[in-house]
C-alpha cells in the first residue's frame, strides 16, 4: 500500500520533472515576443499539437467520470460520455479554420470578438473565458486534491494546492510552448498505461466474468446496479446524458482559449484540421470509452455498488485499479493518470488566460506597453491566476461539484450562440449578440428552477440555454439593418509582432 | 441487447482503435520532437 510519503515523492519528483522541462524549453526557445510566447511563433506542427490537444482535453473527468457513467448506463456510458463531449469540437474545428482565414494575425478569441462587435461584448467575453478558465483549472486542482488524498492520505489541500502551482510555474516560464511539450510526454505516458493495463484488467476479470455480471444487473432486481439497459446501446438514458455532455462542453471547447492558442500555433490549417481530428477521433474518443467499459462496467458486473462495496461510484476506476494491481501499483498508476490528464488540461487552460492577459487585458490598461512590457506582465499574471485557483480548489472541499457543473453548463452555453453568428453572419449586430446572451442565461436558470425533476431540470436547463440565443439571433438579425464589413478582419494589424506563413 | 461475442468485440475493438489513435499520434509528434531539439542543437552549434 502506498504512503503518504509516496504522495509527497511523486509530487515533488513532477515538480522538477515539469519545472526542469519547462526552464529546458525557455533557454533553448528563448520567447522573441509576445506572439512567440503566446501561441509559440506559430510554428508547432502536426503531431505535437494533435498529442497535446488529445491530452489537455484528457480531464481528470475523462478517466474518473466516464467510469460513473459506466455504472449508470452499463456498455453505452462511455460512448454516451465520449459524443457527447467530442461533439463540441466538430463545430470549434470549422469555426478556428475560418477564423484563421478571415483574420489571420488573431491571437484570441476576445481580439475578433472587439473587432467584430467592439469594446463592450469583447469585455463580455473577455469575462466568460476566464470564468471557463477558473471553472476548468480549479475542477483539475479539485480532482487531483481528491486522488491524493483518498489513495496517499496527504492533506487535500496539499494535493490540490501544489499541482495548480507547478502548472502555473511552468506556464509562467516557458509559455504555450512550454505547455505543449509537457503535454507530449504527458501523453506518452498516460497512453502507455492505458495500453498496458487494459488487457491485465480484462484478463483478470474475464470477459466472461463481466457479460454474466452484467446479465445479472439486466435482470435481477435485487442486484445494486439493476438497469435493464445495462446491455444496450440505445439505453434513452443515456443518449440523454450524452446531450447533456455535448452541451455542457459546448462552451468549454468554445471559450477555452487554450484551444484557440493552440490551433493558432500550428504551422497551418491543413495541419490544424489534421491535429484536431486525429487527436480528438482516434486519440481521445477511445479513453473515456475504454474507461466506461473497463472500469465502470466491470465494476457493476463484480455486483458492487453504491454502499455495496463503495461508498460512490465515482470510485469505479481507483476501485478496479487497485483490485487488479494491487493497492501499491494499482494506486501508483492510477495517480498518475488523474495527475497527468489534470495537469495537461490545467496547463492548458492557464496558457489561454496568459495569451487573454497578455494580448488582450494588458493593452487595454496599457496601451502604450511594450511587447517586453506585455512578458513580463504575462509571467507574473500566470503565477496570480494560479493563486486564486489553488484557493478556490481550497474553498471547494467537500463541496459537490455536480452543481457547479450544470451551472457552468447554463452559464457557458449562452454566449456560443453569437460567437458562431459573429464569424458567419454580417447581419447580427452587438445589441442582438447581448440580448441573445442574456437570453439563454435567463431562459436556461428560468427552465432549471421551475422544472421540478432534477435529471429534467438540468436537460431542459441546459438545452434552452444553448438554444434560445439562436433563436433571438436569427429573429433580431433578421429584422436589423446592421451589416458587418468581415473585409475588415483580412487587414486587421494587433499590437504585437506577428509573422505568418500565407495560406491559400 | 448484446451478446457476449458483440460485447468482447466492442471491448476490444476500443482496445484497437487506442492504439492505432497512439500510433498515428505518437509516431509523427515523436519524430517532429526529434527534429526540433535536434535543429535547436545545430543552429546553437553554429553560432
Amino acid at each position: 500500500m502506498l504512503s503518504g510519503a509516496m504522495g509527497y515523492i511523486i509530487l515533488i519528483v513532477f515538480a522538477f520533472v515539469f519545472i526542469g522541462i519547462s526552464v529546458l524549453v525557455s533557454k533553448k526557445f528563448p520567447a522573441e515576443g509576445v506572439d512567440d510566447f503566446v501561441v509559440a511563433g506559430r510554428g508547432i506542427p502536426f503531431g505535437i499539437i494533435a498529442a497535446s490537444v488529445m491530452i489537455s482535453w484528457v480531464w481528470t473527468t475523462t478517466i474518473m467520470g466516464a467510469a460513473e457513467a459506466g455504472t449508470w448506463y452499463g456498455v453505452s456510458g462511455g460512448f454516451n460520455y465520449m459524443w457527447g463531449a467530442a461533439l463540441p469540437f466538430f463545430f470549434f474545428i470549422p469555426l478556428v479554420l475560418h477564423l484563421r482565414k478571415i483574420m489571420p494575425k488573431c491571437t484570441t478569441f476576445t481580439e475578433f470578438i472587439r473587432e467584430r462587435f467592439g469594446k463592450t461584448v469583447s469585455t463580455i467575453f473577455f469575462v466568460f473565458g476566464f470564468a471557463v478558465v477558473l471553472y476548468v483549472v480549479t475542477e483539475q486542482g479539485v480532482g487531483i486534491g481528491i486522488a491524493f488524498n483518498t489513495m496517499l492520505h496527504i492533506p487535500y489541500w496539499v494535493g490540490a494546492v501544489v499541482p495548480i502551482m507547478i502548472v502555473a510555474v511552468y506556464i509562467s516560464k516557458a509559455g504555450l510552448r512550454g505547455s505543449i511539450f509537457n503535454d507530449v510526454i504527458q501523453f506518452f505516458i498516460v497512453c502507455i498505461i492505458f495500453i498496458i493495463c487494459i488487457p491485465i484488467i480484462l484478463k483478470t476479470i474475464g470477459m466472461d466474468n463481466i457479460y454474466n455480471g452484467l446479465m445479472d444487473v439486466v435482470n435481477n432486481k435485487d442486484n445494486p446496479n439493476y438497469n435493464p439497459q445495462a446491455l444496450s446501446m440505445t439505453s434513452i438514458s443515456g443518449l440523454k446524458y450524452g446531450l447533456i455532455a455535448a452541451i455542457v462542453a459546448m462552451g468549454q471547447v468554445l471559450l477555452d482559449q487554450g484551444y484557440y492558442s493552440k490551433a493558432i500555433a500550428t504551422t497551418s490549417r491543413k495541419d490544424l484540421m489534421k491535429a484536431y481530428i486525429i487527436g480528438t477521433i482516434l486519440g481521445w474518443a477511445p479513453i473515456p470509452v475504454l474507461s466506461g467499459n473497463i472500469f465502470g462496467t466491470s465494476l457493476i458486473s463484480l455486483g458492487i455498488g453504491e454502499g455495496h462495496g463503495v461508498a460512490s461510484l465515482s470510485e469505479a476506476a481507483p476501485y478496479i485499479m487497485n483490485m487488479v494491481f494491487g493497492t501499491g501499483a494499482g494506486s501508483l498508476l492510477f495517480i498518475l493518470m488523474v495527475f497527468m490528464a489534470g495537469m495537461t488540461t490545467g496547463g492548458n487552460g492557464l496558457a489561454g488566460a496568459q495569451a487573454l492577459f497578455t494580448v488582450d487585458f494588458y493593452k487595454r490598461v496599457r496601451p502604450d506597453a511594450t511587447e517586453k512590457q506585455q512578458l513580463s506582465f504575462g509571467k507574473k499574471v500566470t503565477i496570480v491566476i494560479g493563486l486564486i485557483v489553488a484557493v478556490a480548489a481550497v474553498l471547494l472541499e467537500g463541496v459537490s461539484l455536480l452543481k457547479i457543473d450544470i451551472f457552468s453548463g447554463i452559464l457557458f452555453a449562452a454566449p456560443t450562440a453569437s460567437f458562431f453568428a459573429g464569424l458567419l453572419w454580417k447581419k447580427t449586430s452587438p445589441v442582438v449578440a447581448v440580448i441573445s446572451m442574456i437570453a439563454g442565461l435567463v431562459g436556461g436558470l428560468i427552465t432549471y428552477f421551475v422544472i421540478k425533476d432534477p435529471n429534467d431540470a438540468q436537460f431542459f436547463g441546459n438545452l434552452v440555454a444553448l438554444a434560445l440565443p439562436y433563436v433571438v439571433i436569427v429573429i433580431g438579425s433578421l429584422f436589423s439593418k446592421y451589416e458587418f464589413d468581415f473585409s475588415k478582419l483580412k487587414n486587421y494589424e494587433p499590437a504585437q509582432k506577428v509573422n505568418i506563413k500565407e495560406e491559400a | 441487447m448484446m451478446s457476449e461475442t458483440a460485447m468482447t468485440i466492442y471491448y476490444w475493438g476500443c482496445y484497437a482503435w487506442i492504439i492505432a489513435g497512439f500510433l498515428c499520434i505518437a509516431i509523427p509528434a515523436g519524430k517532429e520532437f526529434y527534429k526540433i531539439f535536434r535543429n535547436k542543437g545545430s543552429e546553437e552549434r553554429s553560432k
